[in-house]
């Protein structure tokens, strides 16, 4: 028997997305958001049950707070830049506004992991410890972003994805945008209020 | 020289074919093992060293436990179809058609549900197996089997967490809804096959990390690692947050897949007031995993992290009810996560096997919608011994209320049963004995709903065999039912009535004798949670360990004969129950594209009125 009839191929090539396709897609990127949004939510309960509205005084509000929200939400910009130049086929463009969108990125998350290391309040108290859990769950997921956007960077470098394959970009400013703004949630809720 | 879809030739593709003799489960074990021991001794040799110097602390496993499951979903092959694709390589990724397709990444959904149902299977028999342990432990008054308390408590805790999250949450849904909800929906494919691909390989993973908690340590806690209790105890329960960490995981990409599947991947034709009542129970099981298992993945994080920072937040500083309270949030919702997919199967198997047209469809469509939407507020009546009386109320309300949708189901199905000619087979039976078990243990439930009845029995067996009633009285039956009503889809070939006939009334028999018991041996005061108890309650519960005996292999009959029927049982057509659903209609094959061309829906599936034809016709195709 030849390896034609005893192998089954796994086609998933790139290719361009039906309406209903990307309606699908953005779909499961939606549940993705709700889904993980719960542990938001049950941070800032937690915080409010287990601290109160009580914040430290020696919590630095720069590090780990405003300095990473700026960073990540203004990071958002360059990606829907980028998806308007991808409409215009602009490759290099394309691939500069998602570098950007990374740097940005990489200096919310540079920020986001000094605090968890350098603070100047007790960890081993109601507040100290939320609030380090909530950096740790905001640079997990901010890392997870920039693997996404890396990864789209590459495929755009190989020419993977052109204006007819375009969802990755799209699928890199779900992905981004829901970890700015949840963190940004989290940060004021934790923080400010 | 040809080029396939990931534009290699085919030179490349039978080299490929030729270098891959041993299935990847061999190569996923290697790297796993691989990324333990380097990421372990990187952290606790290098980083974090210890006093005394230990090989594995609680933090080297933990990362080390992470970098092992990485190592093996990459080596079962996420490596090739997820990872390397997404960085812009091509996909280099031949199934096999024959055995070893299910020992390897697929993004078939007939071999993921196959995978589902094996694994499952497998976790089923050893958490079973640990049952057994503890039942031969508490036929006897003192501690005679184990050799200390912590280690029955350790294999009650590894017995709930397994068949919780890898066979309550998943048989029915990672399972028979992956294999099935596609074809009924007229697709070939669910919506996300890589993702769905890589949800089954998390839950071996959490199995295995579950079972081996012991070589961490014992842990107290059972399956609902109650914190500061969990901070007590030697390193097992580091595994045990991972492992359903990795197990829930696996079900969060199976809803997500699911919904998307029972959305988007309808055949025309099949609009939602036609869609099959199995699709309407995944797609509110598939919502409430897609609310209630994040929560309970950050609340076991962050009790992961009191252990291996430390932190103290459900101890010193914080406070065990906060624990408790994000705990039942998902606890409780869980319980109809179980169940659901169980209602809706019986509204699936009764009109077939009666060939009698579902009654007041919708009521049951309704049912099951409220059922997943009042799940969420009754969590609390697991707490009545923490609370003030008049925080009782509401959710005491709520319990019983939620009754009422349940009762639908029972409604729609015995007013289906209702004058039709019902065929007594295997599956009618274990449905209805499932039926008759729900029965058992939502009476029961109502009454637990009580704060009377509910702080008089807290933690006794009265409040075990409830739940018993409820998981194993309700689902596994109704998982069994599926198994023999579905066979001939999944093999060809139908079972022995005989011998499921013998079967299912040997573990109907077994289960109400072992477990029915254990509600008069609870209100007589035999406590959960203890190896050792006295003497008066010695001879009630040898009685129970002899029925729950009699029970596992009662079910480890149905196994066999379900087993030896799939490869030797006697051929049948295509549809021998004259189902009307799509999946009747379909090539069974799994390696094969369902439906060529995609089916055209003109009716619903449960007209068997008369002027329809008494043997279906497949649905109209364009």
């Amino acid at each position: 028997m030849s390896s034609h009839n005893t192998y089954t191929k796994t086609s998933l090539r790139i290719g361009p997305l039906s309406e209903r396709d990307l309606r699908k897609n953005r779909f499961g990127m939606s549940l993705y958001c709700i889904s993980q949004a719960v542990p938001y939510f049950l941070l800032i309960n937690i915080r409010f049950v287990i601290a109160g509205n009580f914040v430290p005084v020696g919590l630095n509000l720069w590090l780990g707070g405003i300095i990473p929200t700026v960073a990540l939400l203004v990071g958002i910009i360059p990606l829907f830049t980028a998806r308007a130049a991808l409409q215009k086929d602009d490759i290099p463009r394309v691939r500069s506004h998602v570098m950007t969108a990374m740097l940005l990125g990489l200096i919310g998350l540079l920020s986001l992991l000094f605090p968890l290391w350098f603070h100047n309040f007790d960890a081993l108290s109601p507040f100290g410890e939320i609030d380090l859990i909530s950096l740790g769950v905001a640079s997990f997921y901010t890392i997870i972003a920039l693997i996404v956007a890396w990864g789209v960077y590459l495929r755009l470098g190989k020419g993977l994805i052109r204006k007819e394959t375009g969802w990755g970009i799209e699928a890199t400013i779900w992905v981004y945008a829901f970890n700015a703004i949840a963190w940004t949630a989290l940060f004021f809720t934790l923080d400010l209020l | 020289m040809s080029a396939n879809a990931a534009g290699l030739s085919g030179v490349d593709t039978a080299n490929r074919q030729r270098r891959r003799i041993a299935p990847p489960v061999i190569r996923g074990l290697l790297w796993a093992a691989i990324g333990f021991l380097v990421f372990n001794t990187l952290v606790s040799q290098v980083i974090d060293r210890q006093p005394y110097d230990p090989f594995v602390t609680r933090v080297s496993a933990t990362v080390g436990w992470a970098a092992a499951v990485i190592g093996w979903l990459l080596g079962v092959g996420a490596w090739e179809v997820i990872v390397r694709p997404f960085f812009g390589h091509p996909v280099e990724w031949d199934i096999p058609n024959d055995w070893r397709r299910y020992f390897m990444f697929s993004t078939d959904h007939k071999v993921v549900g196959l995978q589902y149902i094996f694994t499952t299977t497998g976790s089923f028999l050893l958490a079973g197996l640990a049952a057994m342990m503890m039942r031969m432990e508490l036929m006897n008054a003192k501690l005679w089997v184990f050799t200390n308390p912590g280690a029955y408590l350790t294999t009650v805790g590894i017995h709930g967490t397994v068949m919780m999250f890898s066979v309550g949450t998943v048989a029915l849904v990672g399972g028979f809804a992956n294999y099935f909800i596609p074809l009924m929906m007229g697709s070939n494919s669910s919506a996300y096959p890589r993702m769905s691909g890589l949800s089954h390989w998390l839950l071996p993973a959490g199995i295995a990390t579950v079972f081996l908690s012991p070589l961490l340590g014992q842990w107290t806690t059972g399956w609902r690692a109650y914190a500061p209790l969990s901070g007590q105890d030697p390193s097992g329960i580091v595994f045990y947050y991972l492992g359903v960490f990795a197990m829930t995981t696996s079900s969060l990409l199976v809803a997500i897949n699911l919904t998307a599947t029972i959305i988007f991947n309808r055949a025309p034709g099949l609009t939602w007031n036609r869609l099959p009542m199995f699709g309407w129970g995944i797609l509110a099981v598939s919502l409430l995993t897609i609310i209630w298992v994040p929560e309970i993945q950050m609340t076991f994080i962050i009790s992961l992290l009191n252990l291996i920072v430390p932190f103290s937040l459900f101890e010193q500083t914080g406070s065990p009810l906060t624990y408790m309270e994000s705990f039942w949030l998902f606890g409780h919702p869980e319980v109809y996560i179980i169940v659901v997919p169980a209602f809706a199967l019986w509204q699936e198997i009764i009109p077939v096997m009666g060939q009698k047209t579902l009654f007041a469809r919708q009521w049951g469509v309704l049912g099951l919608v409220f059922v997943m939407l009042f799940s969420g507020l009754v969590w609390a009546h697991h707490m009545f011994t923490n609370m003030r009386n008049s925080e009782m109320l509401p959710f005491s309300f709520f319990t019983e209320m939620i009754s009422i949708p349940t009762g639908f189901s029972y409604l729609v199905v015995l007013g289906t049963l209702w004058g039709a000619r019902l065929k007594f087979s295997t599956p009618t039976l274990f449905v209805l004995m499932s039926m008759f078990n729900f029965l058992i243990g939502g009476i029961t439930g109502v009454l637990l709903a009580d704060p009377v009845i509910n702080l008089q029995t807290h933690d006794t067996f009265f409040v075990l065999s409830h739940f018993h009633y409820t998981v194993i009285g309700s689902m596994v039956f109704t998982w069994l039912a599926a198994a023999y009503y579905w066979l001939p889809k999944l093999s060809g070939r139908m079972y022995n009535e005989t011998l499921g006939k013998l079967g299912a009334i040997w573990v109907f028999i077994a289960f109400n004798s072992a477990f029915g018991q254990m509600f008069f041996v609870g209100l007589r005061g035999m406590n959960r949670w203890v190896a050792v108890y006295p003497q008066y309650l010695q001879n009630m519960n040898f009685s129970i360990s002899m029925f729950a005996f009699l029970l596992g292999l009662g079910f480890l009959f149905n196994f066999v004969h379900i087993t030896w029927m799939w490869n030797k049982g006697k051929p049948v057509g295509q549809n021998p129950w004259n189902g009307k659903t799509l999946e009747w209609f379909g090539t069974p094959k799994p390696g094969i594209a369902t439906f060529s061309p995609l089916p055209h829906v003109e009716t619903g599936f449960y007209d068997y009125s008369e002027n329809t034809p008494p043997t279906p016709s497949p649905p109209k195709r364009m």
